[in-house]
């Protein structure tokens, strides 16, 4: 091993010699402008750095044996190094992998409670249009419903209107008055059907013979027009009646 | 933000209170529904004449025909329709005796019941009832829910509305008729009958030989019962009634001019109180009957003045040289209306002088000719003459406002005198160159013709209300 180590180191030196030869003398050969002069002082320089060179090199040489030894040694501590590192890279993938699955799941998470969160938003804004369209449906079923009472109102109002007019027609065409500016009132009872069955002189005129004759118009005109309905009837069951003619 | 949070909040509390005020307003509305007392005005009546029936009084055979007297003058008044005897569903002589329904069945209002008792050869007692068809049959009624509220307004009325008894001379039979013709009218209108008074006119009977005689008659209204209480180959004019009716101031041509004499009615005894030099036309009582209104010319043309009865003093009213003439008092004799040619030769109109302010102003405007005025007894209207296309009217002028009515359309309508109820206006018209008497209601519904008399009338004169027959009521 020992020869080939020299060998090795000779075959090596001898390279470099070479290497060096070209890198020094073979520009001077092949450059014909050159003038010679400074040729020979060339190599004799050449021949004396060379010397120096080669020293130097054989110290690197040397050193870089023991480089390359060290290396190799690093080399494998290197390795060692490295394949620690790639194990720690490994641990740290997965660790991070985890980690990102972590996150992963705390954005999942997140996400989802985002999501509720939005959906609970969703279903209150909903509600709250529910409730104000109920809201608005009470508003509108109350002002219908007051609509329909106030028209049901008004519609019994204008029977009843209707009733009195009748009345007052079938009462003035019976009447014969006995007097002129006088006026008395009569209160009138009815049966259902219209039957008079009571008629009192509440506010008497003065005068007999007018207050006689409002209440014999009223039983003349007996059987008066009156509703059916319970609720208008109940209006007619009992009125009075004013008999001021103009 | 609190606002809001308070609205929100509200939100529930205002459903809480609108609510129950919402049904509580509702309520109310109901309640206002059913407990609204309803109240008719009736603010005019028919203008018909109220259906009525007489029945023949009982036995009343000896005496005048009751029945037919009331129902002749109840009709004659415009305001009764009398149903006719062939349609009575029964005969009867008492109240007590009526099936009510079947006499509102003929659509009667008011029936007249009554019966005659001879008491000696010539004394008869009257009974009669006034009965209502209608107010009899009034019950008492509980209301709805049992209690009978305010009792005393649904009793039972009594359907007889008079009952009254007299005792009577024979002779007074027919008056007794009238006067229960006017109990029954006052009863049911509320006015005075006029059935018992009596008119004043002049008749001119033509006897070919002698020439006419003039005559002033007195007769019921009906026509019956004229009596002659003045006669005079000479023109006899312009008849007035004393408020009392117990003598009548007259212009008599007798002595060749016109002079002015009161004669009582029932003696026959008279009085010349206008002896005065030229004219002495027109006498018109005061409403007091203390005073005399006037025409005299003694001065030179017709003015108006009035005398005092008792002290014979003359009072000139009028001064200026127009005719003026007819005068007629205010029923509260405050005032004269009279008329004048003041304002046109021929154009006569009427005017009024105030005793108050002693002036004078003219009244009417419609027409070119007014004259003989009369106010009704309410002062409200003047009943006169008016002349129209050459034809003359009465006609009647609302004081206040000077609105003129035609009441008639004849051609030569004239001398109009006013019922002392007011309500009707008897005049002389002439048909078939005849003078003869008509009636007309001032409201111009009512038109009707007097009986025909002999001769031809002139002149009318309503008597004032007379006075009746002592009678008793009797217990309903």
């Amino acid at each position: 091993m020992r020869w080939q180590i020299s060998f090795f180191v000779s075959v090596t030196c001898h390279i470099l010699l070479l290497v060096a030869l070209f890198w020094v003398g073979f520009p001077h050969v092949f450059s014909p402008i050159r003038p010679l002069f400074e040729r020979n002082i060339d190599i004799i320089e050449a021949v004396a750095i060379d010397e120096r060179e080669l020293q130097t090199e054989l110290k690197k040489i040397k050193s870089q044996k023991q480089g390359e030894r060290s290396a190799e040694k690093a080399a494998g501590e290197a390795q060692k190094k490295r394949v620690k590192e790639e194990k720690r890279l490994e641990e740290l993938r997965i660790e991070r992998l985890k980690e990102a699955k972590k996150l992963e799941e705390l954005k999942k998470q997140k996400q989802k409670e985002e999501e509720n969160r939005e959906q609970r938003e969703r279903e209150r804004i909903e509600e709250e249009k529910k409730r104000a369209e109920a809201e608005k449906a009470a508003k509108v079923a109350k002002e219908s419903a007051e609509r329909a009472s106030a028209e049901k109102t008004r519609l019994a109002q204008e029977k009843v209107g209707y009733y009195v007019d009748v009345i007052k027609q079938k009462i003035q065409s019976h009447w014969i008055p006995s007097g002129q500016n006088l006026s008395c009132l009569l209160r009138i009872r009815l049966l259902p059907g219209g039957s008079v069955v009571g008629v009192a002189v509440i506010e008497g005129s003065g005068s007999l013979a007018f207050d006689d004759s409002a209440v014999r118009a009223v039983h003349k005109a007996s059987p008066l027009p009156v509703p059916q309905e319970p609720e208008l009837w109940n209006q007619f069951r009992d009125f009075t009646v004013r008999f001021k003619p103009q | 933000m609190k606002a809001l949070d308070s609205k929100g909040g509200g939100q529930i509390g205002r459903v809480f209170y609108v609510a129950p005020a919402f049904f509580a307003f509702l309520f109310c509305v109901h309640l206002g529904c059913v407990q609204a007392e309803i109240t008719i005005e009736i603010t005019q009546g028919s203008d018909s004449a109220v259906p009525i029936a007489i029945l023949p009084f009982g036995q009343e055979a000896p005496i005048a025909p009751f029945s037919s007297v009331i129902q002749q003058d109840l009709q004659r008044s415009g305001r009764f329709q009398a149903v006719q005897s062939h349609k009575f569903p029964e005969k009867a002589v008492r109240s007590s005796e009526l099936t009510l329904s079947a006499w509102q069945n003929l659509g009667v209002e008011s029936i007249v019941v009554g019966r005659i008792q001879p008491l000696s050869s010539s004394q008869y007692q009257v009974i009669f009832e006034l009965v209502d068809v209608y107010k009899g049959q009034q019950k008492m009624l509980p209301s709805q829910n049992g209690t009978p509220d305010n009792p005393s307004l649904f009793i039972q009325n009594n359907s007889v509305l008079l009952a009254q008894e007299f005792i009577i001379h024979a002779s007074e039979s027919r008056k007794l008729a009238h006067q229960i013709s006017d109990i029954i009218y006052e009863r049911l209108t509320g006015e005075r009958g006029i059935a018992l008074t009596r008119i004043a006119y002049v008749s001119v009977v033509v006897e070919s030989k002698q020439g006419s005689e003039y005559r002033l008659e007195v007769a019921d209204l009906d026509g019956f019962n004229p009596r002659v209480i003045m006669r005079s180959k000479k023109p006899l004019m312009s008849p007035d009634w004393s408020k009392d009716g117990s003598k009548i101031a007259y212009v008599s041509f007798e002595n060749g001019r016109s002079e002015i004499f009161i004669q009582n009615v029932s003696t026959g005894r008279r009085e010349k109180i206008a002896p005065y030099m030229g004219l002495n036309t027109a006498p018109a009582w005061s409403p007091d009957g203390n005073k005399l209104a006037l025409s005299l010319s003694k001065d030179g043309n017709s003015e108006i003045y009035v005398l005092h009865l008792e002290t014979k003093r003359l009072e000139r009213l009028t001064n200026d040289g127009a005719i003026d003439t007819e005068p007629a008092w205010a029923p509260d004799g405050k005032a004269l209306i009279f008329t004048s040619d003041r304002g046109g030769e021929g154009k006569p109109q009427i005017y009024q002088f105030s005793f108050e302010t002693r002036a004078t102003k003219r009244l009417t405007f419609e027409g070119d000719y007014n004259a003989r005025g009369r106010f009704t007894s309410d002062g409200r209207h003047i009943i006169m003459v008016n002349r129209q296309n050459g034809q003359f009217h009465i006609a009647v002028q609302e004081v206040e406002t000077g609105t003129v009515f035609w009441l008639t359309d004849g051609v030569f309508d004239e001398s109009p005198t006013v019922a002392p109820n007011g309500r009707l206006v008897l005049y002389a018209t002439k048909e078939g160159g005849k003078g003869l008497l008509q009636a007309v209601s001032v409201d111009g519904r009512v038109r009707l013709r007097l009986p025909a008399r002999e001769g031809e009338i002139r002149e009318p004169a309503w008597s004032p209300f007379p006075i009746g027959l002592r009678g008793k009521g009797l217990s309903l």
